[in-house]
């Protein structure tokens, strides 16, 4: 495995990333210098306590939070250098965001939901959407529910479809904060065991967050976070 | 059309909350509808009265300068036989042109035969009045205005030597009957015993006889009897005391000429007054006529529809601006509410990569539908509204109207889609702007917005 890395590329790097939030009059050290690399198709979980900086490290690779200072190259980008509508479109273009508590758009069905994101993407021509769509909810095993709303799927279904709706438009990193934390074990073994089918099938980097320990025995790297600073 | 899919289906989740935009938007509607409703009814009224029913015609024709001075010295500010003769040739076989016909506006005194009260008199050609009291718009407008109080039309008499008082003067001259009253009165030999008798009264108001004298257009006295055909409300009160109508040739005996004080053109489409009066001038000009012509909706020409509008619409604009405002402030605020409640699905989409544009057109779609709904319901309560409200024939007397008028709604089709159109833009304007504003805030903090 560490051989396997090495000759992996570098695919994300964050240099001397901090982040400081002013709860309040409380200043609070949320990163305090974190250095990581990221290398292509691995699976990545990062775990540590409720408060220890996983979903602003999360929110930093995903571009919708900035650091006060520091580096973050993705693909060889420097997404601190864009400005709002370069990040939008590479977010929708580069990553796939899987939520804790899924949302999903109740009111559209799977089908849509996982479409959403395809609608601003102006990559994947208008053809290939609906058989990409398609193929992407076979692939998490839903196409019988393909045509149902949320609110008839269980909470393992559900974070399906957002797996689907992270991968529909092929990122090229998928950012998951906590996917777990709303599921059973039973689900959760599940949802784990179909993100690293999708990720071996599909080459896709994965960086989950968690803080649950079964979970780590499954994933290639875990990355350890204690007070906004890296313990690997 | 996923976008539409979403603000139909959003409408229908969010169907407590909605449902109150909903209203807000259908009573607003209903209510500038009905308002347009009646500013409508006005205006049509008032304008088919002025055109019609008040001899102004579509465009008017005087000699130049004959608005202000034909009565005064009538011989040079009236339109000569052969002058009327030359406007006809020109404008009568105009396609945009339906009627021409000639009016004479004088001034004398109506006698009962014992007192004398001074009168202005239209004289116009009776046919082509009936002719236009018959016509659908005149008969669905001015209902009101149409209705002899006592007696019938010129044309119903075979006599020219008809006239017709409008009530205030029929009072003032103690006039009751009218000439299809057929009342037998005796005859009197003494003049004193006819205006001072102890019957005098009963016997000046049975009598359908009256007699006219002016000053002929060549400065001699000239007398005429007649019997009244009709009496008549003029509708406003500012003339309610000195109409007197009658048929052109009784007119033009009277004052001993064949003139007329202006030609009224009567056009197929009175929109049109303000672009073909000048036309016409500029026409009747080259003819070697000076001429001054007027669209019928000049203030110098109908200044009680000019006047009347002026007030019906400014308090139109007023209290649409409420109604909008209020409308405005419902929508704003449960606008705000539903997108404030949406920020994490906001955020999510931001994180998706969706800008602020598409985020804000699936707010607009979702307005849309309401817009569209409420708008719709609104229609439709205004529309039941009206029919009930017309349908109960209440009836109002207002200020400056010699009788009562009947309270009616009648909301025409573009005034609906100018409603339509404007509380539309209202709502998507305070769907679009709240959630634009929304939209404008970080990914990050929408994501969190819940969680404080």
């Amino acid at each position: 495995m560490v051989e396997n890395k090495a000759e992996r590329e570098v695919f994300v790097a964050l240099n001397s990333l901090k982040k400081t939030y002013l709860l309040g009059e409380t200043r609070v050290e949320a990163l305090r210098g974190i250095d990581l690399i990221l290398r292509k198709g691995e699976f990545t979980a990062v775990l540590g306590a409720s408060g220890s900086g996983k979903s602003t490290l999360l929110n930093m690779l995903g571009c919708i939070d900035t650091p006060d200072s520091g580096q973050v190259q993705i693909d060889g980008v420097n997404i601190l250098g864009m400005n709002e509508v370069q990040k939008s479109r590479f977010r929708n273009e580069k990553l796939g965001f899987i939520f804790q508590s899924f949302n999903l758009i109740p009111v559209l069905s799977v089908y849509e939901n996982v479409m959403m994101p395809l609608l601003i993407n102006k990559l994947i021509p208008f053809k290939e959407r609906h058989q990409r769509v398609v193929d992407i909810i076979k692939d998490v095993g839903l196409q019988a529910q393909m045509h149902s709303h949320p609110d008839r799927l269980s909470g393992g279904q559900r974070q399906r479809v957002a797996i689907a709706r992270a991968l529909v438009t092929d990122p090229v990193l998928v950012l998951a904060d906590e996917p777990t934390a709303n599921l059973d074990s039973e689900t959760t073994q599940q949802i784990v065991e179909m993100m690293l089918e999708l990720n071996a099938k599909r080459q896709v980097t994965f960086f989950f967050s968690t803080h649950d320990e079964k979970l780590i025995r499954r994933v290639q790297r875990v990355v350890r976070i204690r007070d906004g600073r890296i313990e690997e | 059309m996923i976008y539409a899919k979403m603000g139909l289906r959003n409408f229908w989740r969010q169907k407590s909350r909605n449902i109150y935009t909903l209203i807000a938007v259908a009573v607003g509607c209903a209510s500038l509808v009905c308002l347009g409703g009646y500013t409508n009814r006005w205006e049509n009224t008032l304008k088919n009265d002025a055109i019609y029913l008040r001899g102004t015609g579509s465009v008017i024709i005087y000699k130049k300068g004959g608005l202000l001075q034909s009565r005064s010295l009538p011989k040079k500010f009236t339109l000569s036989a052969s002058e009327q003769k030359i406007i006809r040739e020109e404008l009568g076989h105009d396609p945009a042109v339906e009627e021409l016909s000639p009016f004479l506006r004088m001034t004398g005194l109506a006698s009962n035969g014992c007192s004398s009260e001074p009168f202005e008199v239209i004289g116009y050609d009776p046919q082509l009045d009936q002719k236009f009291r018959a016509k659908p718009e005149v008969q669905r407008w001015c209902k009101d205005l149409l209705v002899y109080r006592r007696g019938e039309a010129f044309a119903k008499h075979e006599t020219p030597q008809v006239v017709g008082l409008a009530v205030g003067l029929a009072s003032l001259l103690g006039k009751a009957n009218v000439l299809s009253d057929k009342v037998d009165i005796e005859p009197l030999t003494d003049l004193k015993a006819y205006c001072q008798g102890p019957d005098a009264k009963d016997r000046i108001a049975a009598d359908p006889n009256i007699q006219l004298m002016g000053l002929t257009f060549d400065g001699h006295f000239g007398a005429v009897d007649a019997d009244v055909a009709h009496i008549f409300s003029t509708g406003t009160t500012i003339d309610e005391d000195t109409r007197l109508t009658a048929p052109l040739s009784l007119v033009q005996d009277l004052y001993q000429t064949d003139r007329a004080t202006y030609l009224a053109v009567y056009l197929k489409d009175h929109s049109r007054a303000r672009e073909l009066a000048p036309e016409f001038n500029e026409r009747l000009k080259k003819l070697g006529l000076e001429l001054d012509i007027y669209p019928w909706d000049e203030k110098r020409i109908s200044p009680f529809y000019v006047g009347i509008m002026s007030f019906i619409k400014a308090m139109g604009v007023f209290c649409g601006l409420l109604i909008a405002s209020i409308v405005a402030l419902c929508v704003i605020n449960l606008t705000m509410m539903n997108v404030l409640e949406r920020s994490k699905e906001m955020g999510m989409l931001k994180a998706l990569g969706f800008q602020r544009w598409p985020i804000v057109q699936i707010f607009l779609a979702e307005a849309a539908v309401i817009a569209f709904l409420g708008c719709l319901i609104g229609i439709g309560v205004a529309e039941a509204l009206c029919q009930v409200i017309n349908s109960t024939d209440i009836r109002f007397n207002p200020p400056g109207f010699a009788g009562s008028v009947g309270f009616l709604l009648v909301p025409n089709p573009s005034n609906i889609v100018q409603v339509s159109t404007a509380i539309s833009l209202l709502v998507l304007i305070a769907s679009g702007t709240t959630s634009f504003v929304m939209a404008k805030r970080s990914c990050l903090e929408l994501l969190t917005q819940n969680k404080g």
